[in-house]
């Protein structure tokens, strides 16, 4: 086993809520050594406080910013800043997601920080990008994937915009977030550059939608909401069951013909009006009612492992419990436990990507608020106890 | 202009969206892409609006790779492959659970002819264990990973994303990984074997729920786009169509009132907390939308936003894609094929100081490539070369 990819690399680390601080853990998993600024006491991170919460911890924290050292400074104060721009020159990644403008008024922008160390790359997610319409304005999750289109896409046909259950255009900003970075180390690795690399919440997420988003500029076509059907096979959808339901794709020949008989209707194989894809797309929704009827007197489990047994393409809609119980997810080691040092042990997600060569880590700390305010003043500036405690 | 990836072939064996959009963000860092296609072609090219023989959804996730037939099943047309990975630093393959291995061109087969290679396998569930035969189509996936059970409107029916979300989300990680093997790559000059399943992609898509659910037991519900918890957070009807208005904290629901000409309603004893105006919501909506449907989604946004209330407008595709915001971030890009035909796509999200990103890309012809690239990898220009390919 070798050394993790971005061992050797350090982050400065300014992000708070999800649009930011997942991409940087991914870097953290990659191996990079995390320092992460927040205020200290009450105006620590606002996510430390999102229900449910464990002290000064919350599940929501917790499963972002493990394994991130953490210090407290007070960026409006004159001293902190100094001490802010020093770690950066200590630093090869400097990452924020202020609103654009923001950085400037703390004098901690990309200019302030490449004037102390020319090859830095400064990373920001911001809602909209960090020039051009909307630039200023704030920017949450949902607005960002109201904006994006994707909320007119999902929900059922006759009913209102429905907006992804988590936070996917945080997450989709912060996966580009990391893919950039990467990219930004790989180009310093050549050229000795670092640079400004600016990801936009908005921009992201329309790359969700790209495919409908090219049908709509090379045809015109215009999407509505389908709910839980496929948008163009007939009868790749959801099915009751008794407990729940199964999104099973009987759209094919084959899967359509094997449906109907382990539903014991094989005599819609000699119907004529469902005799092609085609046609089945016609009468879709009397089919959906003859076949729903006998998949409601099934279980989930029952329904889902008699059609893959059936070569059918199918999966349960499980809830998180469901799934957690079904044992995949230890199966996959994608269980990281985590330690906080006054609540004790957790457990998240780790990161969804394996390796041969090095291993990521499965055991990690949760810090405190400013856990390692000293540590890291020691460690990294060469400060003294006493200069220390004269700065805290 | 010196792209961080402008080095860098990689030979992918995707079909579908999530391993062609790995590569295509690859690509648009600066990495040649060889694609290799059976002879029947991705089945993207046979999905969506077509235009001979190219559908716009082959279009969308393979822009700027260069596309060749070859059978790998057949034993001449795997040792080209081999060959073809010799000259090459990245392979992407989507086979299924095992398949490259049964082929004779899994890892440990290229390894022997290339001994830092990076290898990146997308499957839907791991090479190995409990789900591992599943369909790993992104809706079996998305109801498998409990994503749709926290998606849809309050106290309704669980919902699937209306885009291919796990598949797009894992052509992001695939990149990642990559990246991330690249850099490995340049510091020990060894070999990387990159795993990714889609359903792991999917389930990291929920960090806090997942997490939540771990801690505490409790399992995240559907709660359409208001929030149980906090005051007046929800669509906001308008002339046009909705507006996300997240006026959750007394002074922002203050300025709402005041925006909607609605003042003293903040002192209304139904609406005057937080908690109050959840409890009340099917009161206070109907008295906020009878001002709010007066205006257009636009003019309710600017107001919104000119008092710091976070608000949107929940846009259709076509409303943002002909947006200032597209246009002002060059986020439409050309692709062209070499018949001149010029489609229109979506660019990549990413902004780098020191080198753009393209601007327009091609699109090739199923099989366009294979001759050129043939007769680099075997040293010959002969025409024969062509012929053994097919």
């Amino acid at each position: 086993m070798t050394e993790r990819p971005l061992s050797g690399i350090r982050i400065l680390d300014l992000t708070r809520f999800m649009a930011g601080p997942l991409g940087i853990q991914i870097l953290e998993n990659l191996g990079a050594e995390i320092i992460k600024i927040e205020r200290s006491g009450q105006l620590a991170e606002f996510s430390r406080s999102t229900e449910p919460t464990f002290g000064t911890t919350s599940a929501y924290f917790m499963a972002i910013n493990s394994g991130k050292k953490d210090i407290s400074l007070d960026l409006n104060k004159e001293e902190h800043r100094e001490i802010f721009l020093k770690l950066a020159e200590k630093c090869d990644i400097v990452a924020d997601n202020f609103r654009p403008g923001v950085t400037e008024k703390l004098h901690i922008a990309y200019e302030d920080v490449k004037a102390r160390n020319p090859n830095i790359i400064y990373s920001t997610v911001s809602g909209f990008g960090y020039e051009g319409p909307y630039r200023s304005q704030g920017c949450v999750d949902t607005v960002a994937q109201a904006m994006s289109g994707f909320m007119s896409l999902t929900g059922r046909e006759d009913g209102e915009p429905v907006r992804g259950g988590s936070s996917i255009a945080d997450v989709c900003a912060s996966l580009y977030e990391a893919a950039a970075i990467l990219a930004a180390v790989i180009y310093r690795d050549r050229t000795g550059e670092g640079g400004f690399v600016d990801i936009p919440m908005l921009s992201s997420m329309l790359s969700v939608s790209e495919e409908m988003a090219a049908e709509y500029l090379n045809c015109g076509t215009e999407f509505k909401r389908c709910g839980n059907r496929d948008r163009q096979k007939a009868l790749f959808q959801t099915y009751p069951a008794l407990d729940g339901s199964v999104m099973i794709d009987a759209s094919e020949e084959k899967y359509f013909a094997a449906f109907v008989r382990l539903l014991n209707i094989p005599e819609l194989l000699e119907d004529e009006r469902y005799g092609t894809a085609e046609k089945r797309l016609l009468h879709a929704e009397e089919l959906e009612k003859i076949l729903s009827a006998v998949t409601r007197t099934m279980t989930m489990t029952e329904l889902a492992d008699a059609c893959r047994a059936a070569g059918i393409p199918a999966g349960e809609v499980n809830t998180l419990e469901r799934i957690s119980r079904s044992g995949y997810i230890e199966d996959q080691k994608m269980i990281c436990r985590v330690h906080d040092a006054k609540e004790g042990n957790f457990k998240v997600l780790g990161l969804p990507l394996k390796f041969d060569q090095f291993e990521i880590p499965n055991e990690k700390f949760v810090p405190q608020p400013g856990e390692h305010t000293a540590e890291v003043l020691k460690d990294i500036l060469g400060m003294s106890e006493e200069e220390i405690q004269k700065f805290f | 202009m010196l792209r961080p990836l402008d080095d860098v072939r990689i030979v992918d064996l995707t079909q579908g969206i999530s391993g062609p959009f790995c590569t295509q963000i690859l690509r648009d860092l600066g990495a040649e892409v060889i694609k290799v296609e059976p002879p029947s072609g991705d089945i993207s090219r046979g999905t969506g609006t077509q235009h001979e023989k190219t559908g716009i959804s082959y279009v969308s996730f393979n822009r700027g790779k260069k596309s060749i037939v070859l059978e790998v099943e057949k034993p001449e047309h795997r040792e080209l492959f081999l060959k073809l990975a010799e000259k090459s630093d990245v392979i992407v393959e989507g086979l299924g659970p095992g398949k490259s291995d049964e082929l004779g061109i899994g890892y440990e087969d290229i390894k022997k002819r290339k001994q830092d290679i990076l290898y990146l396998s997308i499957t839907g569930y791991g090479h190995q264990g409990l789900f591992k035969d599943y369909s790993n189509s992104d809706a079996v996936i998305q109801a498998l990973s409990g994503f749709m059970s926290i998606t849809g409107e309050a106290g309704g029916e669980y919902m699937k994303a209306g885009v291919p979300l796990a598949d797009v989300f894992s052509g992001i990680y695939g990149a990642i990984g990559v990246l991330a093997g690249i850099i490995h790559r340049r510091k020990t000059k060894e070999s990387l074997y990159i795993d990714l399943a889609k359903l792991n992609v999917m389930l990291s898509a929920m960090p806090d729920s997942v997490s939540k659910y771990f801690n505490t037991g409790i399992t995240t519900r559907p709660k359409g786009c208001r929030h149980q918890l906090v005051g007046f957070f929800g669509p906001a009807e308008a002339k046009d169509g909705s507006v996300i208005c997240m006026a959750a904290q007394e002074h922002q629901f203050k300025a709402l009132t005041e925006i909607l000409g609605l003042e003293g309603l903040e002192k209304d004893e139904r609406f005057n907390s937080m908690d109050k105006r959840c409890i009340n919501a099917a009161e206070l909506e109907p008295i906020i939308f009878s001002r709010t449907r007066e205006m257009t989604m636009e003019e309710l946004t600017e107001k919104l936003l000119a008092r710091k209330i976070p608000a949107g407008p929940i846009n259709t595709l076509d409303r943002i894609l002909e947006s200032e915001y597209v246009k002002y971030h060059h986020l439409i890009m050309e692709v062209n094929d070499s018949n001149e035909k010029a489609y229109r796509v979506i660019g990549s999200p990413m902004k780098f100081e020191k080198f753009e990103m393209l601007e327009s890309d091609f699109v090739s012809r199923l099989g366009e490539y294979t001759k050129e690239i043939l007769a680099e990898i075997t040293g010959t220009d002969k025409p024969g070369s062509e012929e053994d390919a097919k």
